[in-house]
């Protein structure tokens, strides 16, 4: 299949955040030899080595060359760390169960890497080695999110400080109990706040038009104005003199010229939902209810650009089509019934994801927005469990999340040049009876 | 030596498990403050298994140190299970020992140890009037009851004032007395009980219920004079009850627990000839009584007052945690208040000792007694010296070479 | 073009005469100290020691043999007290009425108006020897005001001025009602608020000006052109063009105090009480060229970003306990941090404050400090020299040397000893404190009857216990006990019933 694959570093990840320094990412070279390496999922290389040096792959094939003094880990099957696509991991508990932010909080300013640390090496020990992270579980408007790799130490390791926008609709958690008419009035304000930042940014280039064409305008004035400067001064003189000899008034000539176009004034919340708008970040929206996202799918769909992503969507069944035509993914939470409070419309049906699968919608799998991602290979064993093709439900958890956040050359699969965090098993990853033996985090091996 | 402590040994009633020291130290200290007799400069203590072998000037030693003072003695740590230590279906349980309810496993215990006290007295709390028994006991050690306890059924434990009526309600005609809907629910009742428990004793009266006579028989040791009363009285008023009490039954030995003013009545403690227990120095002087509205007085001087007036008290840290709060750090205060260093030091080793009936064991740096010993880096009670190493029982609990 | 509000321009005149001009009010009257030991924290103990004292600071300092004491000198001290430094306190939120405004972002507030001279918090400032004193606003707040530093002597706040708008208030520990992001969301505003504010303004002007001219050129009128009256923004990491075409009291009152602090007119004080907080604040001071003028307020576990903060050569003012205490989430064992150790050994500069209510007095801080393990020398310094420093006093106070002011304690022993009391504190000269005419301090420390009651009488005390007798049954066993006694009891009139043994 892939035998020996060359050096090769895209290009394309410039956006992405900066590659921890070496130090970080571990002096020694890693090699690690599987009987199964499951590149992507659907596409596997038997008995293959996976090379990774100062943090990222640098080369996968059969029979590749160890480096002298290069750690070798051998196992069964290895494939790609995890991501868990609605986490809140190492954020700072106040921040994540803030209801009070605006579209322009920033869960970056949240991520505390010095406390809980023991969250943190949970999920590493589960295989989950990056999440998508965001505060405001019960907000409305929960902000930017990161993608943040899951780090033990005191630096976090950032892959994307701006992941994504967030919002919900709905939910009865944490004290909201709206009812009907609010719920649906909640989807007009997710909207009302879109049109805002589409208003801003057409307003923004509207202005910018707007000022060139005044400039162009006054710049050709000022050189008019200079050219007849003497002969205006001539002529004032000359009807000043007058006026003094006619003992008359003397009255200025009225100048006139067009009023400079004024800038919008700066808003960091109007300009976030600007960008969710033009489609450069994700809009991730919490919903359950059918009528909640039939208004939603409805109200979005003016927005061309927008890039929609459905949190929880407990009844989000009977719009597939819908979603299929319009790319919407859906993230899952397969919790089995009766962990935690369980709403009746989060009812966390973990058979969900199979039916979206089978319609044909794009299925990620997260651990719900809360600090506890080490379960996540089992939510995702779970909807196996449950009718969930096991390549899919595999995708859901790695490269499903990587595309739909942008990060997918450097997390999310196997290939040269992404990030040196590979998980390896000594069974199929989605059998609950295999055990995971040994993670590398960018090129770390912090678990064995 | 050793006939010494297997005679000390043979004399306690209740049976303890012996325990092996660390095996042999020798201690060097700029300072040795045996309390039983003058500081010695450039003194050497040497222990032998369990106890201490020899107390003397010169030498060298494996561990040094700036001071050497005998394990503190504390009689109110409040280490406990909280409202389980005492039993609240009456109040009045004499006969109950507060045993079953400490929790050894705390880490509070070595905590406290690690603040010097090597001995300490648990009581149950104050929420009833007549309490039940306390015990004393090794800060330190095996986590087993029987290996830490110096004396059972050391104190008996009362109460005064408000706290014990705090968690009753008036009874309803309504209903039987019970838990909540009960007497005492005033000072004056509270006073009542007492005086009733003793009262009925004397008489013989209600013998014939089992609880009640083992409940008398306990009160009839304390009128013997064989066990000590320890009554939590915070309030001057509650002093002055207090005093009458052991005046009007004639109680032999009396302790008057966290006795916040006691100090404003002299006359009486000198003519009762009662024990007084200081709870710690608040920054204001005040402690607040955590059911009425109402504060106590606890001027800085206390100690020092008492101790002119020749009235024997402790000082003690009642559990209290942060800086300032240990009961090094009270002794520290009370020297603030004019209470002599050789005073301050008594008071938290041989006269709580005394007080309890430990003194044959601790309190005091003697050939034969238990080799509890407290390791200074300095001055002991300055702000500026820190405990660096404690022995209990012969064993090196805190090691001051790792400091 | 806006008026030049007045006050901002009296308060700019104000502010350039502020250094050093607010002494006390000085009589001629000369004044010796004398004491067993001076320690000058400026070099060796002096044993025996003069400090000559005129107009308010120390012209003379050395052994009674070096100095000479002038005969119309006043003469304090004794051979028992030791001399030592005022204290200095690097900030405290403290002597303040209400100290935390609700808007998140007020840098034109001014701490003058919010001072209480006759709080009890300076009244302890003297018994404790705390002889300069930052006061800032409360923590609880995005931006704060601006503080000042006072002498804890005078019933008005000028009197009490040692140097006035001193310092500014920041925050990233988050206030009441957000979450770290939503305070850091503000704070980021605050500034991008500000740059709006002032592009805008410049715009306007360039704009106004450009008109101008062209009004001019169409009229044929010549135009002078106009002077900028105002300054450039200094500032290392702001690029903001055209400033000084805005003369400075043209900006608004609650923008100008941010842009005096850009241009490092205020020390910030930026409050912590985590380490991500600190990694935030170290943040902001580097994003907005801060971090020569920032001095980090510490609470709880900051301790843990220690090598974060020396390596930011910023210094530090310790509030909350020395010893840090937490809980292990998974073990539940306690775990004791004693954090100056921490500091110290990073290599971090800091100061020690008297939040603590338990430990208020900077010299049992000290202590309690050496007690912690810091060296003597160190903890001193924590309370004395760096203070000084971070309050840009390190000339005038926190050593006892000639020329500097005349801060004066003498206590009754060594300073870090439990027993020591301050007995006299002298302020700029003036005897300003003596403890044995404290009031106060004599009712905490003796205790005071409380009014309108009296120790009872032996006769009342006879009366109640008569009252308080138990049954006649009983009665007759005391009677029986103690028939021998009693016959002793009557030769003593006082004693009645059978007392107690």
């Amino acid at each position: 299949m892939l035998a020996g694959l060359f050096l090769s570093l895209p290009t394309a990840a410039d956006h992405l955040g900066p590659v921890p320094s070496p130090l970080l990412a571990g002096e020694q070279a890693v090699a690690i030899r599987a009987e199964r390496v499951i590149l992507r999922p659907g596409e596997e290389l038997e008995n293959g080595t996976i090379l990774i040096e100062r943090g990222r792959i640098v080369a996968i094939g059969k029979d590749l060359a160890v480096p002298e003094g290069a750690r070798v880990i051998e196992g069964a099957v290895a494939c790609a760390g995890f991501i868990d696509p609605w986490s809140s991991l190492g954020l700072d508990p106040s921040s994540a169960a803030d209801s009070n932010s605006t579209p322009g909080t920033r869960s970056i300013d949240a991520l505390d890497p010095w406390h809980r640390v023991h969250e943190r090496q949970e999920a590493l020990r589960g295989g989950v080695t990056a999440a998508r992270i965001q505060l405001g579980r019960t907000s409305p408007f929960a902000g930017i999110g990161a993608l943040v790799q899951t780090d033990e130490g005191s630096k976090p390791v950032v892959v994307l400080e701006d992941a994504c926008m967030a919002g919900s609709v709905g939910i009865t958690r944490s004290g909201r109990s709206p009812d009907v008419f609010d719920r649906v009035s909640e989807v007009d304000r997710l909207i009302g706040a879109l049109e805002k930042g589409k208003r801003y940014r057409e307003a923004q280039i509207d202005f910018r038009k707007e000022l060139e064409k005044w400039l162009k305008a006054i710049t050709e004035k000022t050189t008019e104005l200079e050219k007849d400067f003497k002969k205006a001064k001539k002529d004032r003189e000359k009807e000043e003199k007058d006026a003094k000899e006619k003992a008359k008034e003397f009255k200025e000539k009225k100048y006139k010229e067009d009023k400079k176009p004024r800038r919008t004034r700066p808003d960091p919340d109007d300009e976030a939902m600007a960008r969710a708008v033009e489609g450069e970040l994700p809009l991730v929206v919490e919903v359950h209810r059918a009528s909640e996202i039939r208004r939603l799918l409805e109200k979005t769909e003016p927005f061309e650009r927008l890039r929609l992503v459905i949190a929880g969507g407990t009844e989000a069944l009977s719009f597939a089509k819908e979603l299929v035509v319009r790319k919407i993914p859906v993230i899952v939470y397969p919790t089995p019934l009766g962990v935690g409070r369980a709403d009746e419309y989060e009812a966390h049906d973990p058979a969900l994801a199979g039916e979206l699968a089978r319609a044909g919608v794009r299925v990620l799998i997260g651990s719900g927005g809360g600090a506890n991602a080490r379960e996540l290979r089992f939510l995702a064993a779970l909807a196996v469990g449950h009718g969930l093709d096991h390549d899919q439900a595999l995708a859901a958890i790695t490269t499903a999340p990587a595309q739909v956040f942008d990060a997918s050359a450097r997390i999310g699969a196997l290939a040269p040049g992404c990030s040196g965090d590979v998980l390896v098993f000594d069974g199929d990853p989605l059998d609950t009876r295999s055990g995971l033996r040994f993670v590398v985090a960018h090129g770390l091996v912090v678990v064995q | 030596m050793w006939i010494l402590a297997a005679s000390l040994l043979a004399s306690l009633p209740i049976p303890r498990l012996t325990l092996d020291g660390d095996g042999d130290w020798t201690i060097h200290a700029k300072v040795v403050y045996p309390v039983s007799g003058k500081p010695i400069e450039d003194g050497v203590v040497r222990v032998d298994g369990t106890k201490i072998a020899a107390v003397g000037k010169g030498g060298g030693g494996d561990l040094e140190c700036a001071a050497v003072t005998p394990g503190f003695v504390d009689l109110a740590v409040q280490i406990d299970t909280g409202n389980a230590s005492v039993e609240q279906t009456s109040e009045s349980v004499a006969r109950l020992s507060v045993a079953g309810g400490l929790d050894l496993f705390s880490d509070e215990w070595r905590r406290v140890l690690e603040s010097g006290v090597t001995t300490a007295l648990a009581l149950p709390a104050d929420f009833d009037v007549i309490g039940g028994l306390g015990v004393v006991l090794k800060t330190g050690g095996p986590t087993l009851l029987a290996a830490r306890l110096v004396k059972g059924d050391a104190v008996l434990r009362g109460a005064i004032g408000s706290q014990p009526s705090s968690g009753n309600n008036a009874p309803r005609f309504v209903e039987p007395q019970n838990f909540y809907y009960r007497r005492p629910t005033t000072r004056m009742a509270v006073e009542w009980v007492f005086r009733k428990a003793f009262y009925d004793t004397l008489q013989g009266e209600g013998a014939d219920d089992p609880e009640e006579a083992a409940n008398q028989a306990v009160l009839r040791r304390v009128l013997a004079g064989e066990l000590p009363l320890s009554i939590q009285a915070k309030a001057t008023q509650d002093v002055r009850t207090a005093i009458y009490l052991k005046e009007e039954f004639k109680i032999p030995y009396v302790i008057l627990d966290y006795a916040v003013e006691a100090w404003r009545e002299p006359e009486l403690l000198k003519r009762s000839g009662v024990a007084v227990v200081l709870p710690p120095f608040p920054p204001d002087g005040r402690h607040d009584d955590g059911f009425v509205n109402d504060s106590y007085f606890l001027p800085l001087d206390a100690a020092a007052q008492l101790h002119e007036q020749g009235v024997p008290f402790a000082l003690s840290a009642h559990g209290q945690r942060g800086a300032g709060a240990s009961l090094a750090d009270q002794a520290g205060l009370a020297q603030r208040g004019g209470l002599p260093f050789e005073a301050a030091l008594a008071a938290v080793t041989l006269d709580p000792a005394r007080m309890v009936g430990v003194q044959a064991r601790v309190g005091s740096i003697e050939v034969g007694k238990d080799a509890d010993l407290v390791l200074w880096s300095g001055t002991p009670f300055e702000p500026t010296a820190h405990v660096i190493g404690v022995l209990l029982d012969g064993k090196l609990v805190l090691d001051p070479r790792s400091r | 073009m806006n008026a030049i509000p007045m006050r901002s321009l009296v308060r700019t005149l104000l502010c350039s005469v502020a250094l050093g001009a607010f002494p006390l009010a000085q009589s001629d009257q000369k004044l010796i100290i004398e004491a067993g030991r001076i320690m000058t924290q400026a070099g060796p103990d002096i044993e025996n020691g003069r400090i000559l004292i005129e107009g308010g600071r120390i012209t003379a300092i050395g052994t009674q043999a070096e100095v000479e004491k002038p005969w119309d000198a006043l003469v304090l001290g004794g051979p028992k007290l030791v001399a030592f430094p005022g204290f200095v306190e690097a900030h405290t939120s403290q002597g303040m009425d209400r100290p935390n405004e609700n808007i998140d972002v007020a840098p034109f507030l001014d701490i003058r108006d919010s001072i209480d001279p006759v709080a009890y918090f300076f009244e302890d400032c003297l018994r404790y020897g705390v002889t300069t004193i930052n006061v800032q606003q409360g923590g609880n707040c995005v931006v704060g005001g601006r503080g000042m530093i006072v002498r804890p002597v005078g019933m008005t706040v000028e009197e009490m001025t040692v140097r006035p708008l001193f310092g500014m208030k920041l925050s990233t520990r988050p206030k009441s009602g957000k979450s770290r992001a939503t305070q850091m969301q503000a704070l980021r505003f605050a500034f991008d608020d500000l740059r709006t504010y002032l592009e805008d303004l410049v715009e306007k002007e360039k704009d106004e000006q450009g008109y101008a001219k062209r009004e001019a050129l169409f009229q044929g009128r010549d135009l002078e052109a106009e002077k900028a009256e105002g300054r450039a923004l200094a500032n290392a990491t702001w690029k903001l063009e055209g400033l000084e075409l805005i003369p400075r009291g043209a900006l608004d009152e609650r923008y100008a105090p941010l842009v005096e602090l850009l241009e490092g007119r205020y020390t910030a004080f930026i409050h912590c009480n985590d380490p991500l907080d600190v990694d935030h604040a170290l943040e902001l001071a580097r994003k907005h060229g801060l971090l020569a003028k920032t001095v980090l307020v510490l609470e709880d576990d900051c301790w843990k970003a220690a090598e974060l903060i020396a390596e930011a050569g910023v210094p530090a003012v310790l509030e909350g306990s020395l010893t840090h205490v937490e809980r292990d989430p998974i073990t539940g064992v306690e775990k004791e941090t004693f954090v100056p150790g921490v500091l110290h050994a990073k290599g971090v500069r800091f100061a020690l404050s008297s939040e603590d209510p338990n430990t208020r007095a900077p010299a049992y801080q000290a202590a309690l400090a050496v007690g912690g393990g810091l060296d003597r020398q160190t903890a001193l310094d924590a309370v004395t020299k760096v203070p000084a420093e971070i309050l840009g006093l390190g000339n005038e106070v926190g050593s006892l040397e000639k020329g500097k002011l005349a801060n004066v304690l003498l206590f009754s022993g060594d300073p870090l000893s439990i027993t020591a009391w301050v007995e006299h504190v002298v302020i700029e000269g003036k005897p300003v404190y003596e403890r044995a005419k404290d009031l106060r301090n004599k009712h905490l420390l003796e205790g005071v009857q409380p009014p309108n009651t009296a120790p009872p009488s032996k006769a009342d005390e006879e009366k109640e216990f008569e009252q308080g007798e138990h049954s006649d049954a009983d009665k007759k066993d005391a009677e029986k006990d103690d028939k021998g006694n009693e016959k002793k009891d009557d030769a003593k009139d006082e004693k009645k019933e059978g007392g107690g043994r």
